[in-house]
Protein backbone atom coordinates (compact mmCIF):
# COMPACT_ATOMS: atom_id res chain seq x y z
CA UNK A 1 0.00 0.00 0.00
CA UNK A 2 3.02 2.60 1.05
CA UNK A 3 3.78 1.78 -2.66
CA UNK A 4 0.86 2.93 -4.40
CA UNK A 5 1.63 6.17 -2.68
CA UNK A 6 4.85 6.28 -3.24
CA UNK A 7 4.49 5.58 -7.16
CA UNK A 8 1.62 7.93 -8.16
CA UNK A 9 2.21 10.86 -5.25
CA UNK A 10 4.13 12.67 -7.97
CA UNK A 11 2.50 15.36 -10.03
CA UNK A 12 4.40 14.61 -13.11
CA UNK A 13 3.94 10.87 -12.45
CA UNK A 14 0.08 11.38 -12.39
CA UNK A 15 -0.30 14.20 -15.67
CA UNK A 16 1.63 11.92 -17.37
CA UNK A 17 -0.55 8.42 -17.15
CA UNK A 18 -3.90 10.35 -16.31
CA UNK A 19 -2.91 12.54 -19.51
CA UNK A 20 -0.95 10.41 -22.47
CA UNK A 21 -1.58 7.01 -21.52
CA UNK A 22 -5.09 4.65 -21.42
CA UNK A 23 -4.11 3.67 -17.36
CA UNK A 24 -5.28 0.41 -16.17
CA UNK A 25 -4.14 -1.41 -12.69
CA UNK A 26 -5.16 -5.06 -12.99
CA UNK A 27 -4.55 -8.47 -10.54
CA UNK A 28 -1.59 -10.46 -12.69
CA UNK A 29 -1.66 -13.39 -10.48
CA UNK A 30 -4.52 -15.06 -12.31
CA UNK A 31 -3.29 -13.17 -15.67
CA UNK A 32 -0.43 -14.69 -15.42
CA UNK A 33 -2.08 -18.37 -16.17
CA UNK A 34 -5.24 -17.44 -17.24
CA UNK A 35 -6.60 -19.73 -20.20
CA UNK A 36 -8.22 -17.49 -22.29
CA UNK A 37 -7.63 -14.62 -24.74
CA UNK A 38 -6.81 -11.77 -22.14
CA UNK A 39 -4.50 -14.08 -20.19
CA UNK A 40 -2.60 -14.57 -23.48
CA UNK A 41 -3.00 -10.97 -24.09
CA UNK A 42 -0.90 -9.99 -21.00
CA UNK A 43 1.64 -13.18 -21.09
CA UNK A 44 2.48 -12.22 -24.57
CA UNK A 45 2.58 -8.16 -23.18
CA UNK A 46 4.60 -9.60 -19.79
CA UNK A 47 7.34 -11.55 -22.01
CA UNK A 48 8.99 -8.29 -23.51
CA UNK A 49 8.81 -7.05 -20.03
CA UNK A 50 11.50 -6.97 -17.23
CA UNK A 51 10.82 -10.55 -15.81
CA UNK A 52 10.80 -11.92 -19.22
CA UNK A 53 11.42 -16.06 -18.67
CA UNK A 54 12.07 -14.99 -15.08
CA UNK A 55 10.72 -18.50 -12.91
CA UNK A 56 13.40 -17.62 -9.75
CA UNK A 57 13.32 -16.72 -7.23
CA UNK A 58 9.14 -16.30 -8.09
CA UNK A 59 7.62 -16.19 -12.03
CA UNK A 60 5.70 -12.96 -10.81
CA UNK A 61 5.16 -10.55 -13.56
CA UNK A 62 4.64 -7.53 -11.35
CA UNK A 63 5.49 -4.22 -13.06
CA UNK A 64 4.28 -1.18 -14.61
CA UNK A 65 3.98 -1.80 -18.96
CA UNK A 66 3.29 0.71 -21.64
CA UNK A 67 2.49 -0.94 -24.92
CA UNK A 68 0.68 -0.98 -28.13
CA UNK A 69 -3.04 -2.00 -27.98
CA UNK A 70 -1.81 -4.78 -30.16
CA UNK A 71 1.13 -5.55 -27.39
CA UNK A 72 3.62 -4.11 -28.69
CA UNK A 73 5.96 -3.09 -25.53
CA UNK A 74 7.41 0.34 -25.47
CA UNK A 75 8.81 0.80 -22.13
CA UNK A 76 8.58 -1.73 -18.78
CA UNK A 77 9.88 -1.72 -15.11
CA UNK A 78 9.18 -2.77 -11.34
CA UNK A 79 10.07 0.42 -9.26
CA UNK A 80 8.30 2.58 -7.45
CA UNK A 81 10.81 5.04 -7.82
CA UNK A 82 8.65 8.25 -8.99
CA UNK A 83 11.71 9.36 -11.50
CA UNK A 84 12.08 6.12 -12.85
CA UNK A 85 8.58 5.87 -13.47
CA UNK A 86 8.85 9.60 -15.27
CA UNK A 87 11.78 8.05 -17.31
CA UNK A 88 9.88 5.00 -18.10
CA UNK A 89 6.80 7.14 -19.51
CA UNK A 90 9.15 9.40 -21.12
CA UNK A 91 10.78 6.61 -23.34
CA UNK A 92 7.83 5.23 -23.92
CA UNK A 93 6.33 8.08 -25.43
CA UNK A 94 8.84 8.71 -27.78
CA UNK A 95 8.97 4.85 -28.97
CA UNK A 96 4.99 5.58 -29.24
CA UNK A 97 5.27 8.68 -31.72
CA UNK A 98 8.20 7.03 -33.81
CA UNK A 99 5.59 4.23 -34.80
CA UNK A 100 3.11 6.34 -35.24
CA UNK A 101 5.48 8.29 -37.35
CA UNK A 102 6.54 4.86 -39.06
CA UNK A 103 2.95 4.04 -39.94
CA UNK A 104 2.33 7.40 -41.11
CA UNK A 105 4.63 6.98 -43.99
CA UNK A 106 3.91 3.53 -44.39
CA UNK A 107 0.34 3.58 -44.97
CA UNK A 108 -1.00 7.16 -44.83
CA UNK A 109 -2.30 6.84 -41.71
CA UNK A 110 -1.89 6.81 -37.95
CA UNK A 111 -1.93 3.09 -37.30
CA UNK A 112 -2.04 1.78 -33.74
CA UNK A 113 -0.16 -1.53 -34.33
CA UNK A 114 -1.94 -4.53 -35.48
CA UNK A 115 -5.13 -3.14 -34.24
CA UNK A 116 -6.91 0.16 -35.44
CA UNK A 117 -10.20 -0.24 -34.57
CA UNK A 118 -11.86 -0.44 -31.83
CA UNK A 119 -13.43 -3.80 -33.30
CA UNK A 120 -10.29 -5.50 -33.89
CA UNK A 121 -10.02 -6.15 -30.29
CA UNK A 122 -12.89 -8.91 -30.38
CA UNK A 123 -14.85 -10.45 -27.68
CA UNK A 124 -13.43 -13.27 -25.54
CA UNK A 125 -14.81 -15.74 -23.68
CA UNK A 126 -13.35 -15.37 -19.64
CA UNK A 127 -12.09 -18.06 -18.00
CA UNK A 128 -13.74 -16.29 -14.85
CA UNK A 129 -16.51 -14.49 -15.88
CA UNK A 130 -17.29 -11.30 -13.72
CA UNK A 131 -19.26 -11.96 -10.61
CA UNK A 132 -19.66 -7.90 -9.58
CA UNK A 133 -23.14 -7.55 -8.60
CA UNK A 134 -24.63 -5.62 -11.06
CA UNK A 135 -27.43 -3.01 -9.56
CA UNK A 136 -26.09 -4.75 -6.37
CA UNK A 137 -24.68 -3.09 -2.86
CA UNK A 138 -20.94 -2.85 -3.59
CA UNK A 139 -18.82 -1.34 -0.01
CA UNK A 140 -15.20 0.00 0.07
CA UNK A 141 -13.68 -1.10 2.86
CA UNK A 142 -10.54 0.77 4.69
CA UNK A 143 -8.03 -1.14 7.36
CA UNK A 144 -5.51 0.82 9.60
CA UNK A 145 -4.36 -0.03 12.93
CA UNK A 146 -6.04 2.26 15.79
CA UNK A 147 -3.59 3.94 18.30
CA UNK A 148 -2.14 1.52 21.40
CA UNK A 149 -0.99 2.62 24.74
CA UNK A 150 2.14 1.31 24.23
CA UNK A 151 3.58 1.12 20.76
CA UNK A 152 6.30 -1.64 20.05
CA UNK A 153 6.03 -0.78 16.15
CA UNK A 154 9.03 0.30 14.27
CA UNK A 155 8.51 3.48 13.08
CA UNK A 156 8.22 3.15 9.35
CA UNK A 157 5.43 1.55 6.62
CA UNK A 158 4.53 -1.18 9.42
CA UNK A 159 3.52 1.80 11.97
CA UNK A 160 1.57 3.98 9.03
CA UNK A 161 0.43 0.92 7.06
CA UNK A 162 -3.46 0.75 5.55
CA UNK A 163 -4.96 -1.18 2.81
CA UNK A 164 -8.61 -1.00 0.74
CA UNK A 165 -10.59 -3.92 -0.71
CA UNK A 166 -14.12 -4.32 -1.71
CA UNK A 167 -17.18 -5.98 -0.39
CA UNK A 168 -19.97 -7.41 -2.86
CA UNK A 169 -23.58 -7.60 -1.88
CA UNK A 170 -26.23 -8.68 -4.44
CA UNK A 171 -29.17 -6.53 -4.47
CA UNK A 172 -31.57 -8.90 -2.91
CA UNK A 173 -28.99 -8.96 0.31
CA UNK A 174 -29.04 -5.20 0.59
CA UNK A 175 -32.64 -5.42 0.98
CA UNK A 176 -32.73 -8.39 3.68
CA UNK A 177 -30.66 -6.07 5.94
CA UNK A 178 -33.90 -3.46 6.16
CA UNK A 179 -36.67 -4.64 8.79
CA UNK A 180 -39.73 -5.37 6.55
CA UNK A 181 -41.85 -3.05 7.94
CA UNK A 182 -40.09 0.71 7.78
CA UNK A 183 -41.06 2.08 11.60
CA UNK A 184 -38.94 3.78 13.69
CA UNK A 185 -37.93 1.29 16.15
CA UNK A 186 -38.22 -1.94 14.39
CA UNK A 187 -35.05 -3.90 14.06
CA UNK A 188 -33.39 -6.56 11.75
CA UNK A 189 -31.16 -9.24 12.31
CA UNK A 190 -28.93 -9.28 9.17
CA UNK A 191 -29.17 -13.38 7.75
CA UNK A 192 -26.45 -15.33 8.27
CA UNK A 193 -24.88 -15.24 4.85
CA UNK A 194 -24.17 -11.72 5.56
CA UNK A 195 -22.72 -12.27 8.75
CA UNK A 196 -20.52 -14.99 7.54
CA UNK A 197 -19.59 -13.28 4.63
CA UNK A 198 -18.47 -10.03 6.67
CA UNK A 199 -16.51 -11.88 9.07
CA UNK A 200 -14.57 -14.51 6.73
CA UNK A 201 -13.97 -12.82 3.99
CA UNK A 202 -14.06 -8.90 5.05
CA UNK A 203 -12.75 -8.80 8.97
CA UNK A 204 -9.66 -10.09 8.09
CA UNK A 205 -6.40 -8.50 9.05
CA UNK A 206 -5.55 -7.19 5.97
CA UNK A 207 -3.91 -3.83 7.28
CA UNK A 208 -0.27 -5.30 6.29
CA UNK A 209 -1.10 -7.32 3.65
CA UNK A 210 -3.29 -10.75 2.21
CA UNK A 211 -4.04 -13.03 5.07
CA UNK A 212 -6.09 -15.85 4.19
CA UNK A 213 -9.84 -16.29 4.44
CA UNK A 214 -11.24 -16.91 8.06
CA UNK A 215 -12.50 -20.64 8.29
CA UNK A 216 -16.52 -21.23 9.05
CA UNK A 217 -15.29 -22.67 12.51
CA UNK A 218 -13.31 -19.53 13.17
CA UNK A 219 -16.59 -17.70 13.51
CA UNK A 220 -17.40 -18.08 17.51
CA UNK A 221 -19.86 -15.20 17.33
CA UNK A 222 -21.77 -13.29 15.38
CA UNK A 223 -24.59 -10.07 14.97
CA UNK A 224 -25.21 -7.30 13.05
CA UNK A 225 -28.77 -5.36 13.56
CA UNK A 226 -30.69 -2.68 11.64
CA UNK A 227 -32.65 -0.23 13.86
CA UNK A 228 -34.68 1.84 12.11
CA UNK A 229 -34.39 5.29 13.98
CA UNK A 230 -36.19 7.83 11.32
CA UNK A 231 -38.41 7.55 8.33
CA UNK A 232 -38.81 10.71 6.12
CA UNK A 233 -41.10 9.89 2.86
CA UNK A 234 -38.76 7.25 1.28
CA UNK A 235 -35.98 7.73 3.54
CA UNK A 236 -35.00 5.39 5.91
CA UNK A 237 -32.28 6.07 8.36
CA UNK A 238 -30.63 3.19 10.23
CA UNK A 239 -28.72 2.76 12.98
CA UNK A 240 -26.12 -0.46 12.83
CA UNK A 241 -24.55 -2.24 15.55
CA UNK A 242 -23.01 -5.62 15.87
CA UNK A 243 -19.96 -7.92 17.22
CA UNK A 244 -18.22 -10.51 15.20
CA UNK A 245 -15.11 -12.83 17.35
CA UNK A 246 -12.82 -15.05 14.79
CA UNK A 247 -10.61 -17.47 16.54
CA UNK A 248 -8.44 -19.88 14.82
CA UNK A 249 -5.11 -21.10 15.16
CA UNK A 250 -3.39 -20.20 11.93
CA UNK A 251 -0.91 -22.41 10.51
CA UNK A 252 1.44 -22.52 7.17
CA UNK A 253 4.41 -23.85 5.73
CA UNK A 254 7.63 -21.13 4.97
CA UNK A 255 8.30 -21.93 0.42
CA UNK A 256 11.43 -20.39 1.70
CA UNK A 257 13.03 -23.17 3.81
CA UNK A 258 10.07 -25.69 4.38
CA UNK A 259 9.52 -24.19 8.19
CA UNK A 260 6.48 -24.74 9.46
CA UNK A 261 4.55 -21.68 11.51
CA UNK A 262 1.56 -21.88 13.77
CA UNK A 263 -0.11 -18.68 15.07
CA UNK A 264 -3.08 -17.88 17.48
CA UNK A 265 -5.35 -15.50 15.56
CA UNK A 266 -7.63 -13.83 16.35
CA UNK A 267 -10.17 -10.12 15.77
CA UNK A 268 -13.04 -9.69 18.51
CA UNK A 269 -15.04 -7.15 16.93
CA UNK A 270 -17.66 -4.57 17.85
CA UNK A 271 -19.73 -3.10 14.67
CA UNK A 272 -20.72 0.38 14.35
CA UNK A 273 -22.32 2.23 12.02
CA UNK A 274 -25.02 4.39 10.61
CA UNK A 275 -26.65 3.79 7.15
CA UNK A 276 -29.86 5.04 4.86
CA UNK A 277 -31.93 3.13 3.04
CA UNK A 278 -34.21 4.49 -0.19
CA UNK A 279 -37.57 2.27 0.21
CA UNK A 280 -38.26 3.42 -3.64
CA UNK A 281 -35.26 3.13 -5.36
CA UNK A 282 -34.47 0.01 -2.84
CA UNK A 283 -30.49 0.62 -2.68
CA UNK A 284 -28.79 2.19 0.05
CA UNK A 285 -27.71 5.97 -0.65
CA UNK A 286 -25.47 6.01 2.41
CA UNK A 287 -24.05 3.46 4.36
CA UNK A 288 -20.63 3.59 7.27
CA UNK A 289 -19.99 0.77 9.35
CA UNK A 290 -17.00 0.68 11.55
CA UNK A 291 -15.67 -2.86 13.03
CA UNK A 292 -13.00 -2.24 15.48
CA UNK A 293 -11.47 -3.99 18.49
CA UNK A 294 -7.97 -5.89 19.55
CA UNK A 295 -6.62 -8.46 16.63
CA UNK A 296 -3.60 -10.92 17.20
CA UNK A 297 -1.74 -13.27 15.55
CA UNK A 298 -0.68 -13.28 11.84
CA UNK A 299 -0.86 -15.02 9.05
CA UNK A 300 1.64 -16.42 5.87
CA UNK A 301 1.23 -13.05 4.33
CA UNK A 302 0.30 -10.73 6.12
CA UNK A 303 3.72 -9.13 7.94
CA UNK A 304 2.43 -9.52 11.22
CA UNK A 305 4.93 -11.69 12.58
CA UNK A 306 6.83 -8.85 14.33
CA UNK A 307 3.22 -8.19 15.63
CA UNK A 308 1.45 -10.60 17.41
CA UNK A 309 -0.73 -8.18 19.32
CA UNK A 310 -3.67 -8.35 20.71
CA UNK A 311 -3.45 -4.58 19.29
CA UNK A 312 -6.67 -2.66 18.29
CA UNK A 313 -7.60 -2.48 14.47
CA UNK A 314 -10.28 -0.51 12.47
CA UNK A 315 -11.63 -1.77 9.48
CA UNK A 316 -14.29 1.11 7.55
CA UNK A 317 -17.14 0.37 5.27
CA UNK A 318 -18.34 2.76 2.79
CA UNK A 319 -20.77 2.87 -0.02
CA UNK A 320 -18.76 2.22 -3.41
CA UNK A 321 -18.25 5.09 -5.93
CA UNK A 322 -19.60 4.70 -9.65
CA UNK A 323 -15.18 4.96 -11.26
CA UNK A 324 -14.19 2.01 -13.01
CA UNK A 325 -12.43 1.80 -10.13
CA UNK A 326 -15.00 0.95 -7.88
CA UNK A 327 -15.32 -2.39 -9.73
CA UNK A 328 -12.35 -3.69 -7.91
CA UNK A 329 -13.38 -7.38 -7.16
CA UNK A 330 -12.73 -8.25 -3.61
CA UNK A 331 -9.68 -10.12 -2.71
CA UNK A 332 -11.22 -13.25 -1.93
CA UNK A 333 -14.31 -12.98 -4.77
CA UNK A 334 -13.03 -16.31 -6.11
CA UNK A 335 -13.15 -18.21 -3.11
CA UNK A 336 -15.75 -21.21 -3.53
CA UNK A 337 -17.71 -19.97 -0.41
CA UNK A 338 -17.70 -16.21 -1.22
CA UNK A 339 -21.34 -15.99 -2.36
CA UNK A 340 -22.60 -19.53 -1.28
CA UNK A 341 -25.29 -19.15 0.93
CA UNK B 1 -27.89 2.76 21.42
CA UNK B 2 -24.39 1.84 20.65
CA UNK B 3 -22.23 0.10 23.32
CA UNK B 4 -18.43 1.18 23.84
CA UNK B 5 -16.63 -1.65 23.58
CA UNK B 6 -13.59 -2.94 25.03
CA UNK B 7 -10.71 -2.20 22.35
CA UNK B 8 -7.41 -2.46 24.95
CA UNK B 9 -6.14 0.92 24.96
CA UNK B 10 -8.95 2.94 22.52
CA UNK B 11 -12.28 2.98 23.90
CA UNK B 12 -15.12 2.97 20.74
CA UNK B 13 -18.12 4.41 21.90
CA UNK B 14 -21.64 5.92 19.92
CA UNK B 15 -20.28 10.11 19.93
CA UNK B 16 -16.91 9.35 18.44
CA UNK B 17 -17.99 6.72 15.53
CA UNK B 18 -17.86 9.06 12.98
CA UNK B 19 -14.03 10.45 13.88
CA UNK B 20 -12.94 6.78 14.17
CA UNK B 21 -13.88 6.08 10.34
CA UNK B 22 -12.39 9.19 9.80
CA UNK B 23 -9.28 8.09 11.16
CA UNK B 24 -9.17 4.29 9.25
CA UNK B 25 -10.17 6.12 5.89
CA UNK B 26 -7.45 7.12 3.76
CA UNK B 27 -6.27 10.75 3.85
CA UNK B 28 -6.09 12.54 0.53
CA UNK B 29 -2.16 12.21 0.70
CA UNK B 30 -3.05 8.93 1.05
CA UNK B 31 -4.77 8.11 -2.12
CA UNK B 32 -3.38 10.53 -4.92
CA UNK B 33 -3.05 7.84 -6.96
CA UNK B 34 -6.97 7.76 -7.67
CA UNK B 35 -6.73 10.87 -9.00
CA UNK B 36 -5.30 8.60 -12.36
CA UNK B 37 -8.75 7.71 -13.73
CA UNK B 38 -7.26 4.32 -13.41
CA UNK B 39 -9.62 1.20 -16.10
CA UNK B 40 -9.90 -2.33 -14.38
CA UNK B 41 -10.26 -4.33 -17.08
CA UNK B 42 -7.10 -4.79 -19.44
CA UNK B 43 -9.38 -5.94 -22.49
CA UNK B 44 -11.42 -2.20 -22.07
CA UNK B 45 -7.84 -0.41 -21.85
CA UNK B 46 -6.83 -1.56 -25.12
CA UNK B 47 -10.12 -0.45 -26.91
CA UNK B 48 -10.24 3.00 -24.95
CA UNK B 49 -6.23 2.70 -26.53
CA UNK B 50 -7.36 2.40 -29.79
CA UNK B 51 -10.61 4.80 -29.82
CA UNK B 52 -8.35 7.62 -27.72
CA UNK B 53 -4.77 7.16 -30.27
CA UNK B 54 -3.06 6.72 -26.92
CA UNK B 55 -0.29 3.95 -25.93
CA UNK B 56 -1.16 1.85 -22.35
CA UNK B 57 -0.24 2.29 -19.19
CA UNK B 58 -0.77 -1.54 -16.78
CA UNK B 59 0.04 -1.66 -13.60
CA UNK B 60 0.02 -5.59 -12.52
CA UNK B 61 0.30 -6.82 -8.90
CA UNK B 62 0.31 -10.09 -7.83
CA UNK B 63 -3.06 -8.56 -5.83
CA UNK B 64 -4.86 -6.23 -7.45
CA UNK B 65 -3.58 -2.90 -7.28
CA UNK B 66 -6.81 -1.09 -6.61
CA UNK B 67 -7.39 -3.45 -3.92
CA UNK B 68 -6.33 -5.41 -1.43
CA UNK B 69 -2.57 -6.26 -1.99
Amino acid sequence: MAGRAQAFSDPTVIALASERFVPVAENCSPLQSQRDAKGEFFRLVAEQGHYAGHTYPTGTRQGYYTFTADGKVLAAMNSRDPQRMIDLMQTALRRWHTLVDLAVATNGHAGNGAASRADAVPDYVPARPSLYPEGGFVLQLAARDLPREVDTRKDDWRRHAWNLDYAWFTRDEARSLVPEILTPGNRKQAPREIVRRLARFHLRDFVRGEPSVWPEEAIRHGELIAEIVEVSGDRVRLALRGAILLQREAHWVRPEDGEERRSDTGFDATLVGAATWDAARRAFTSFDLLAAGPRCGANQYNNRSDDLGPAPMGIAFTLAGHEPRDRTPPHTIYHRDYFVA
Amino acid sequence: MIEAPDLGSTTLNSADVREWLAYVRPKPDEVKWQSIPWQSDLWEARRLAIRQGKPIFLWAMNGHPLGCT
